[in-house]
């Protein structure tokens, strides 16, 4: 060691003496490899933590992508077959299922009628009882039905031919729920549900009901004036 | 430089608009076909650098359309991306026998057909 003036240095860094001062106080090689080593651990945190962030701004990302393109494809819908395919269309392309079944509750009425399906039977899902049922439990309490949420007292009352639930959702409108949208098995490459889904599901109950209950005033208030 | 011009195809109005937000239309020029038929008129007059093309379609299927795509001369070269409901090994199957270049499965993945286009694009 030197000072400035080119001479040997009897004091270090920090203004303590170096005399007498033994050999392993001073800076050997393995502190600098224990200083790269920490540096390393923070900068591998940093990585990790920006990774993540990465992660759930892709996520976010998709989620506002398929919320907006959902919400376009019922805003878009005028007439009253439009927004039953956007809705189908909602099911197929953003969740994933070919199976459902959309269900109107009318007011005052004691079953759901069928106001639109796919890949399902017709004559099993005709008109639904409000008595029993998932599906008519979910058109009596409002509340989304996801199984894998739902408790076992609740699971059980699934009848036989809503065993294939995979989510039940009611549309609300009118201060009210105008009705059910029942999605049945997942396309086989879908294993399962996720929180994209989930949101979609909420957008669903806050919007598809007013949407139909609009187009199908306005079809009918096309009618009255042709 | 030019932007890339992809056509894509699908009768689903939702499925055409979830495949523009993915893609940009900052990023590629897209053109947009609303069956098979459509398709096929559109890869000749347009000349695409890449083609999404969607399986379940009126008029024309994705199968057939693609199978037709590869006997032309105009389109035979063009990478085609089939993007389809049908994830069934037979489908996947059936999907490269029609002569497709790769395969994405609906729900789409964002970032799965955004590196697939990159990729057939040379990008």
């Amino acid at each position: 060691m030197s000072d400035e003036m080119g001479g040997p240095r009897d004091r270090d860094e920090d203004g303590h003496s170096l005399e007498n001062r033994p050999a392993s106080i001073t800076t050997p090689p393995s502190d600098d490899r224990a200083l790269d080593h920490e540096r390393l651990v923070e900068v591998e945190r940093e990585l990790q933590e920006h990774q993540t962030h990465a992660q759930e701004m892709e996520r976010l990302c998709s989620s506002y992508v398929n919320l907006y393109v959902a919400m376009h494809a019922l805003s878009g819908a005028r007439r009253r077959h439009e927004v039953l395919a956007a809705l189908h269309e909602i099911v197929v392309n953003l969740v994933g299922s070919e199976e459902l079944a959309i269900f109107e509750y009318r007011r005052g009425a004691t079953s759901l009628s069928l106001a639109s399906f796919n890949g399902i039977s017709k004559d099993t899902f005709k008109d639904v009882s409000l008595a029993s049922g998932i599906i008519a439990r979910v058109a009596r309490t409002g509340e989304t039905y996801l199984p894998e949420l739902a408790d076992v007292s609740c699971r059980s009352e699934a009848l036989p031919h809503e065993e294939a639930l995979t989510a039940c959702i009611p549309m609300h409108g009118e201060g009210r729920v105008t009705g059910v949208i029942a999605i049945f098995r997942l396309l086989s490459h879908k294993r399962v549900l996720g929180p994209l889904d989930h949101e979609i599901f909420d957008l669903l109950a806050a919007r598809a009901g007013i949407s139909l209950e609009l187009a199908t005033l306005f079809d009918r208030h096309s009618a009255e004036r042709s | 430089m030019a932007k890339k011009k992809i056509l894509i195809v699908d009768d689903s109005k939702t499925a055409l608009m979830l495949e523009r937000m993915v893609l940009g239309t900052s990023a590629y020029e897209l053109v947009e076909a609303v069956d098979g038929e459509d398709a096929l008129a559109k890869a000749i007059a347009e000349k695409p650098d890449l083609i999404l093309l969607d399986v379940v379609m009126p008029k024309l299927d994705g199968f057939e359309t693609c199978k037709r795509l590869r006997s032309m001369e105009e389109t035979r070269t063009i990478p085609i991306i089939m993007v389809t409901t049908r994830g069934e090994e037979n489908n996947v199957e059936k999907a490269y026998a029609s002569g497709c270049t790769d395969f994405v499965t609906k729900p789409i993945d964002r970032m799965e057909l955004s590196a697939k286009v990159r990729r057939h694009l040379g990008e």
